[in-house]
């Protein structure tokens, strides 16, 4: 099986950094975009196994790019997991019904965020169990 | 000559005397009342002055006031009613004299009226209502009474009526703005606290991933200084909860999501977190109470209340001292479990204890005193005890030490079902039951670790169930060892048996509970509801009672077949 394929959508250059390192290292592979609009295009074309996804966005709000990602058919089974600098109240509740995975605040404890990106991969089946 | 004038003055004198007694006599006849006309000699004559209406300045005075005023009999008739009193209800002044003034009050302030007239016929009064409108409005008022004599019928009342509806105005644009205000700063500090964490959460990643030897080993050295970067890290994002949470609970905005806590794993989680802080300052933490009880309560909240007092604890209290933390159910109070924080170190003293759970208080008033925080964390965890409908409180002696207790209130099944049985209101149409049934192995190595393997297992079990859908009861403990989980899920059986799947698969993943333990795991579902739209409290209250049997008996039954 191949390395699973995350799409990490992430507006601040550090944090791509930081997370491409921590995402590779856990044996992933990793796309980028930086906003909305572009988040979009590269999911369409990319079907990622699994995106993790900001909300406060340039060109688009993250929920604006949940709902697209939601209501495509190639990409309605992908996994969300939110990794958000935003407030848990009001946007975890928002999110998860919105489809989301699982909801995590940053900064996120790392331990708890690679368990759930394993957990969703593997319901899938993009992860062997 | 000298003696003729003498005389002459003596003479003017004594009738000047005569002349001003008469005059004074003449005064207080007035005043008391007894005189009703005055006649005056003067260069044109007498002038005669009537004095039969002597309130005669006071009537102009009076309708020229903005106030309303009105003279009232005993009984509360309207005898006299200025411009203005009959303007504020919306009436020609002919139509008020003569009716009797509690018609002219609204409906709800009529039956006190009488005893406000009778008390004002011993003292003055003043008390607020509202006048009744011409147009089915209502005027806020404030009323003043006092007793006055009249000249026909004795006693009487002289009332006066201020208009308050400009205060009440203002007091609800006051009350609107200072909303508006506080919607602002939560705002603001929502938008703040985004900021802050952006850059944290890079300077937290970049070191765990150094942390963890992503790129590249790190020596010894290296290691303790990313440790302190981490802990520096975590203290600020403690900071930036802290600041948030406290603008959230002055826009009354915290909300608690109760389950059942075993109170002996919060504590001994809190103590675990601060095991280390502890150990750094060579202060021995200690604790010590019932193993079983559980409280109805959200095991954020309860974690947040003791690293919070326990923190404090150690903050406050010198190298080599002690802390100890206590739990059991609270003296007189059965339905609730009394948790309480002990310290050997500085203490309190009394009029700073009275202060502590106050907003940004800090002993000594100041923030330079060694000691890290924001000084929002006692009041924080005061708000959060009261939202769990508990109480909190400190004892202290200066120089021996400060006991922080709070109360929580003691877990049943139905407190707890009403998350699993509604969903925004609506009954959901299913509530099914997860049996875990777990046993260590046979081995001398999985029995001695059986504690640490059940608690791995109830955090499994958190883990895979939703926070707003399903709730993790507290184990019932079976002999020898051995026991059983179970989870109370708010679907029907295909979702219940999902939910069942991922818990054996999470089991197979984990090694140490697929070395540790046997568990089987099983679904049903204990309760179809039917449609109800709206079920009222006492509705859910009784389906509760219903399931909470039904739970208990499954699980029972479960442990009872082994």
């Amino acid at each position: 099986m191949s390395k699973p394929k995350i799409l990490v959508i992430e507006d601040d250059n550090n944090m791509r950094i930081a997370l491409n390192m921590r995402l590779k290292a856990a044996g992933y592979e990793t796309i980028f975009a930086t906003d909305g609009l572009s988040a979009t295009i590269v999911a369409f074309k990319e079907v990622p196994d699994l995106v993790l996804l900001d909300l406060g966005l340039p060109a688009g709000d993250g929920f604006v790019v949940m709902e697209r990602i939601r209501n495509n058919a190639k990409l309605c089974c992908v996994p969300v997991i939110v990794l958000t600098a935003r407030e848990v109240r009001g946007n975890k509740d928002r999110a998860l019904a919105a489809g989301a995975y699982a909801f995590f605040q940053k900064p996120a404890d790392n331990e708890a965020l690679m368990d759930a990106i394993e957990r969703a991969l593997k319901g899938t089946g993009a992860l062997a169990t | 000559m000298k003696s003729q004038c003498g005389r002459n003055l003596r003479a003017e004198l004594e009738h000047t005397q005569a002349r001003l007694a008469e005059l004074e006599a003449t005064m207080n006849a007035i005043y008391r009342g007894e005189v009703d006309a005055l006649a005056v000699g003067g260069p044109q004559g007498s002038r005669i002055f009537t004095l039969q209406n002597p309130e005669e300045p006071y009537r102009i005075l009076a309708e020229r006031m903005s106030e309303g005023v009105a003279t009232l009999s005993a009984e509360g008739t309207i005898l006299f009613c200025n411009q203005r009193l009959a303007k504020m209800t919306g009436l020609p002044p002919e139509r008020m004299l003569g009716a009797p003034f509690v018609s002219k009050l609204c409906e709800e302030d009529r039956a006190g009226f009488p005893g406000l007239v009778q008390l004002a016929l011993q003292h003055n009064v003043r008390s607020e209502g509202h006048l009744l409108q011409e147009n089915e409005s209502v005027l806020p008022v404030q009323l003043s009474l006092s007793r006055i004599l009249l000249q026909e019928s004795g006693e009487g009342i002289c009332l006066v009526a201020t208009d308050l509806s400009e205060r009440v105005r203002a007091e609800e644009e006051l009350r609107l703005s200072r909303e508006r205000q506080l919607r602002l700063k939560d705002e603001l500090l929502s938008h703040v606290s985004h900021e802050l964490r952006t850059p944290l959460a890079c300077i937290h990643q970049f070191t765990t991933i150094l942390l963890d030897g992503i790129s590249g080993e790190l020596t010894a050295d290296q290691s303790g200084v990313l440790e302190i970067i981490l802990k520096s890290a975590n203290q600020l994002r403690t900071m930036i909860d802290d600041l948030l949470e406290t603008a959230r609970i002055e826009a009354g905005k915290v909300k608690v999501a109760r389950s059942c806590v075993v109170l002996q794993d919060a504590v001994r989680e809190a103590i675990q977190m601060l095991r280390g802080t502890a150990a750094e300052k060579g202060i021995d933490l200690e604790r010590e109470g019932h193993s079983e009880l559980l409280v109805y309560a959200d095991p954020r909240r309860v974690l947040q209340i003791l690293l919070n007092l326990i923190g404090n604890a150690l903050k406050f209290t010198p190298a080599g001292g002690h802390v100890e933390v206590k739990y059991g159910v609270a003296p007189g109070e059965p339905g609730y479990a009394l948790v309480t924080v002990e310290d050997d170190g500085c203490g309190i003293s009394e009029p700073v204890q009275a202060r502590v759970f106050e907003r940004l208080y800090q002993e000594g008033g100041s923030i330079d005193q060694g000691h890290e925080g924001l000084g929002l964390g006692l009041a924080i965890c005061k708000e959060l005890v009261s939202s769990h409908k508990g109480k909190i409180w400190v004892e202290s002696q200066p120089g021996k030490g400060s006991t922080f207790s709070f109360t929580l209130p003691v877990y049943s099944l139905e407190r707890i079902l009403s998350p699993v049985l509604t969903e925004n209101g609506t009954l959901r149409r299913a509530v099914s039951l997860i049996l875990v049934r777990a046993v260590p192995k046979p081995t001398t190595a999985a029995i001695e670790q059986w504690s640490r393997t059940r608690r791995k297992l109830n955090e499994l079990l958190c883990r895979c169930s939703l926070p707003d859908k399903d709730v993790v009861l507290p184990s019932v403990r079976a002999q020898p060892a051995g026991e059983t989980f179970a989870i109370l899920a708010g679907t029907d059986a295909s979702g219940a048996e999902l939910l069942a799947q991922r818990i054996r698969q999470q089991m197979k993943r984990c090694q140490e509970l697929s070395e540790n333990c046997v568990a089987q795991v099983s679904s049903q579902v204990v309760r179809a509801t039917q449609e109800l739209e709206t079920p009222t409290k006492e509705d859910v209250e009784a389906i509760a009672r219903e399931v909470a049997c039904a739970v208990s008996q499954a699980m029972n039954m479960r442990s009872g077949s082994r």
